[in-house]
């Protein structure tokens, strides 16, 4: 993501930093000792980054908490085969493109 | 008679010797996916004999085969039997419209400009129309696609304030009403596991304690996460259910058209 397409809240906000600062250290220390598998093709954690990234920390937060819920055993099946990735994972864009 | 007789002769030798591709081979060259010596191929026969349209013809499909797409589109544009071929055209938008519904738009657009607009009158095109506008006229649909259409339609009609206010009566039921049923339990349950620890350290802590106020903020922030998510999402829906229909018309339409004979 360029810093272009970042949002002007998400650029001067400190707490943006700091809540992709703490995703960092999560997926670098805590995901990987507890072997995470995710069934989206981006995790919680890097979906909220990119999120945050792009929307800013509230709007960024909300969408990926709601990630985060939404994450059971069956949640597959609530995406059409072309919202499926070659690994079988679903595929969640940061951006709701019409296309 | 005589002379009319070699002058057939003539001309049979002539276009044979100014036959320009030799498609026997290049249905070969696809077939064994020899992709580098098929842009080969085109490449010299563009040295020996220029941007002829018969050239760019085969240009053009090669660039599909390959999902070229820029190039496609520059190569067709100038390409006057290309726009001749009917079927060359319903394969292409059948097969852009699988990489990006813009981009197969695009191509109508340049469909207008260019060519005939023959493909006004395909499905595929009458489908997208009706994807914008669902309220138009789908009797030309047939039987088999009807039905996703309809799918369509209802995700088109739900109200992004509706699951709004859905999600803020009961947590998550929201997801129930846009059409993603099977996370509506872990997301309800998420919701009423933190709601109980809140009640429950509101009454025993009380509510200035500081395990009450993270417990609030960790309710607040599924429950208006719930919320917002749930309208987030509806967008996602309208659109998938949008492209699942065009791609489902693609499938229907794209029944016995080959890029390649």
């Amino acid at each position: 993501m360029t810093f272009k397409d970042r949002s002007f809240l998400s650029i001067i906000n400190p707490f943006s930093y700091a809540s992709i600062g703490l995703m960092f250290t999560y997926q670098r220390l805590v995901s990987q000792q507890i072997g995470a598998d995710c069934p989206y093709e981006l995790s919680c954690s890097e979906h909220a980054k990119r999120a945050v990234e792009r929307y800013g920390i509230l709007k960024g937060a909300m969408i990926g908490f709601y990630q985060l819920q939404s994450c059971t055993p069956r949640t597959g099946y609530d995406f059409p085969d072309h919202a499926i990735n070659s690994d079988g994972r679903i595929i969640n864009p940061i951006e709701i493109d019409e296309d | 008679m005589r002379t009319r007789l070699v002058y057939f002769f003539f001309f049979l030798v002539c276009f044979q010797a100014r036959s320009q591709v030799n498609s026997e081979f290049v249905d070969y060259l696809v077939i064994s996916e020899l992709n580098k010596e098929h842009k080969t191929y085109l490449d010299q026969l563009t040295l020996d004999f220029g941007e002829t349209d018969s050239v760019r013809y085969y240009k053009t499909k090669f660039d599909l085969l390959t999902n070229n797409y820029d190039s496609f589109q520059n190569e067709f544009n100038s390409c006057k039997l290309c726009w001749k071929d009917t079927s060359l055209i319903n394969y292409s938008s059948i097969h852009l419209i699988r990489f990006s519904i813009e981009r197969a738009n695009k191509f109508w657009k340049a469909d207008s400009t260019y060519g005939s607009f023959v493909s006004k009158n395909s499905i595929l095109r009458k489908s997208y129309n009706l994807s914008l506008n669902p309220k138009l006229d789908d009797s030309f649909l047939p039987y088999e696609l009807k039905f996703h259409f309809q799918e369509y339609k209802s995700a088109y009609n739900k109200k992004a304030w509706v699951a709004g206010l859905l999600s803020a009566a009961i947590p998550a039921s929201g997801k129930l009403y846009i059409g993603r049923g099977n996370s509506f339990f872990g997301a309800f349950a998420l919701n009423v596991v933190h709601g109980i620890i809140l009640y429950e350290a509101i009454n025993r802590k009380g509510i200035e304690h500081p395990y009450t106020i993270v417990s609030a903020g960790f309710f607040g922030v599924f429950y208006f996460s719930n919320i917002f998510g749930t309208i987030h999402d509806l967008k996602r829906v309208k659109n998938e259910r949008r492209k699942h229909f065009l791609y489902e018309v693609a499938d229907y339409q794209s029944a016995d058209l080959y890029l390649y004979e």
